[in-house]
């Protein structure tokens, strides 16, 4: 661990490192810019670099975006990632009060504290679980591929059948090309550029990515952003306010971590959780700018992120669409996440730990002096961040294969990701349905292989059956509280 | 009516599948494993199954999309495409610059020099420089 420490004090790493904070503060100061986006339209520039410099620009973008997502809650009242939801709730009311610079302080040590907290947790989890994982045959991660998608489908939106069908679709959409045990071309209506399939990244762009802007600009007529008449204030975090909110941000760091490592379960869960739970139990008036309601919000929102690594690195599953990207983004370089990493690439783990410590470092020095120079970003014009996504999208996708089939796909999803966004329609189950359908596939064929033709290794094998029963469990209690809730 | 719409158009791709599976049916290796078409066959008919029941659900009411706003948007993309494939992506992004910040209404030609020049310059040092890019 300590040469891939040294490692990455190289000058080309820290640069990487570095590019990607400062992008990622852009993006996810910018409301409506989310990380997922950020991340699908960088993932193609990072197939020219190393594996490890490529997880450097995207670790330091996902972080930075998470916790800067905070700075428009903050200021202008406008969640800049769906994580920071509920970050403006006493954010904003502590910038009406004329005490955003504290504010953003609070921000920006809380988040770099969950941050590394859910980073120390990776270190002591990560390896046990791994080789706990090693023993999992094909049945348990066919089981582990149901379970991952059954949870983003429960909990993707308000209409659950609505989910399901997107959850099918995308694993649908991804048996498009050769079957990996015949041989045989599947739906490609003698289309060559289907015989390898959609391209995942290119999915991705569009869905994700170019889908989001077309959203915002049929939606650009109704609501303009303001930052006029920011008050900073001249009070800063003091040691009192730190021994205030450190108790509350180490809970909210254990539950946010154990959110992110729920297959699915993301930042905005997260925080709204952490925060609904603190004004529960909290003497502070949660809503009304309370730096503890701000704190734990800020904690939350980035251990999730420590949380997803640990699903994603130990079993190769999806936390959510972020590390399905990242997930797309190892196999394109040759790397199969999951247990099996820990054997063949541990000191590509070692890096993806070092990055995020690094990550969150920087992120303290730079929020810390530069918050509100980074506020001036809420006065770009939005316009002008369009076209640039446009382009980016676009050669980004050509850039990914010189394919012209590929930019026609992205555009495709992204037209689909528009209208996805326009009618409730979750993309979180149809990605990771397109991505865990050749774990779900091929684990499968092969369980059955291995039991000669019998289905019984559904319910003999007692991870397998534990998993299963948890999906339906899951499926069936979130069929049963949306019917609740619409009764309501 | 939206809902039914989108609900048409999963049962639409259920069948495609569906119809384009079954053939692939016959397909395995053996009597042990499982045919290629065996697994969008089935997930075929959950979409169906899923989806016909859906078409019974109350539908949601939605604003309406501008659609001739986005139409107009996406025929400019697609020319751009088209055109650079053709030529270069450098030749052709000034251009969709200047029709998109036409169509957003934020035109001023000083803007748009430094705009159009920045980004094309960053686009070509990025893609063209640092990564070799042959764009």
């Amino acid at each position: 661990m300590f040469e891939v420490f040294v490692s990455l004090l190289s000058l080309d790493m820290l640069f990487f490192l570095v590019v990607g904070v400062l992008v990622g503060s852009l993006i996810g100061t910018l409301p409506g810019l989310t990380a997922t986006m950020g991340i699908a339209l960088v993932v193609p520039l990072t197939f020219w670099l190393e594996p490890s410099q490529g997880f450097a620009m995207l670790i330091g973008l996902w972080n930075s975006a998470i916790w800067s997502g905070g700075i428009s809650a903050i200021l202008i009242n406008t969640p800049g990632t769906p994580a920071s939801i509920c970050t403006t709730l006493d954010g904003y009311s502590l910038t009406k009060q004329g005490k955003a610079r504290m504010a953003l302080e609070i921000n920006t040590i809380a988040s770099a504290f969950g941050g590394l907290f859910s980073t120390f947790v990776l270190i002591l989890l990560a390896f046990p679980m791994s080789r706990a994982a090693l023993k999992f045959g094909s049945s348990e991660y066919f089981a582990i591929g149901v379970f991952g998608l059954t949870m983003m489908i429960s909990i993707g939106g308000d209409n659950i059948m609505r989910s399901l069908s997107m959850g099918l679709a995308g694993l649908l959409l991804a048996t498009i090309g050769t079957d990996a045990i015949v041989g045989l071309p599947r739906f490609t209506f003698g289309n060559i550029n289907l015989f390898q399939g959609i391209n995942f990244i290119a999915m991705l762009i569009g869905a994700l990515g170019l889908g989001e802007v077309f959203f915002q600009i049929i939606n650009s007529s109704r609501g303009k952003r303001e930052n006029n008449s920011i008050v900073f204030g001249d009070e800063r975090v003091g040691l009192k306010t730190l021994k205030s909110i450190s108790l509350p941000s180490i809970a909210a760091a254990v539950v946010g971590t154990v959110i992110g490592a729920i297959p699915a379960a993301g930042g905005d869960i997260a925080s709204i959780i952490i925060w609904g739970q603190g004004k529960k139990f909290s003497k502070d008036s949660f809503g009304k700018g309370s730096v503890v309601g701000l704190a734990v919000t800020c904690v939350a929102n980035n251990a999730v992120l420590g949380g997803a690594l640990i699903t994603m690195l130990t079993l190769g599953l999806p936390g959510d669409t972020v590390t399905a990207i990242l997930i797309g983004s190892l196999i394109s370089y040759g790397i199969q996440p999951g247990a099996q990493m820990f054997q063949d690439n541990t000191a590509l783990i070692y890096t993806i730990i070092w990055l995020m410590i690094f990550a969150n470092i920087i992120i303290i020095v730079y929020g810390l002096s530069m918050t509100k120079l980074m506020s001036k970003f809420l006065s770009l014009k939005q316009e002008f961040i369009w076209v640039s996504v446009i382009v980016l999208s676009i050669i980004g996708t050509y850039a990914l294969q010189y394919s012209f089939f590929d930019v026609g796909v992205m555009l495709c999803f992204g037209v689909l990701g528009c209208f996805a966004k326009y009618y409730n329609m979750p993309l979180g189950p149809l990605v990771l349905g397109f991505l865990l359908e050749p774990i779900i596939e091929s684990n499968f064929n092969r369980s059955i292989v291995l039991s000669y033709g019998s289905l019984n290794f559904l319910w003999t094998r007692p991870i397998t059956l534990v998993l299963l029963s948890a999906s339906v469990i899951s499926f069936l209690g979130s069929i049963v509280f949306s019917r609740k809730k619409s009764k309501k | 009516m939206v809902d039914k719409v989108i609900n048409i158009c999963f049962i639409l791709l259920g069948l495609l599948f569906l119809t384009k599976s079954y053939p692939l049916l016959s397909r395995g290796l053996g009597s042990n494993s499982i045919s290629p078409g065996f697994f969008p066959f089935v997930l075929s008919i959950l979409l169906l199954i899923v989806s016909l029941i859906s078409l019974f659900f109350k539908s949601s009411v939605y604003e309406k999309v501008d659609i001739k706003r986005l139409l107009i948007f996406i025929v400019a993309i697609i020319s751009f495409v088209v055109l650079s494939s053709f030529t270069s992506f450098f030749i052709f992004i000034p251009v969709l610059v200047a029709v998109l910040m036409k169509f957003f209404n934020i035109w001023k030609i000083k803007s748009y020099i430094i705009f159009a020049v920045a980004f094309t310059g960053f686009i070509y040092l990025l893609f063209s420089v640092l990564l070799k890019v042959n764009l």
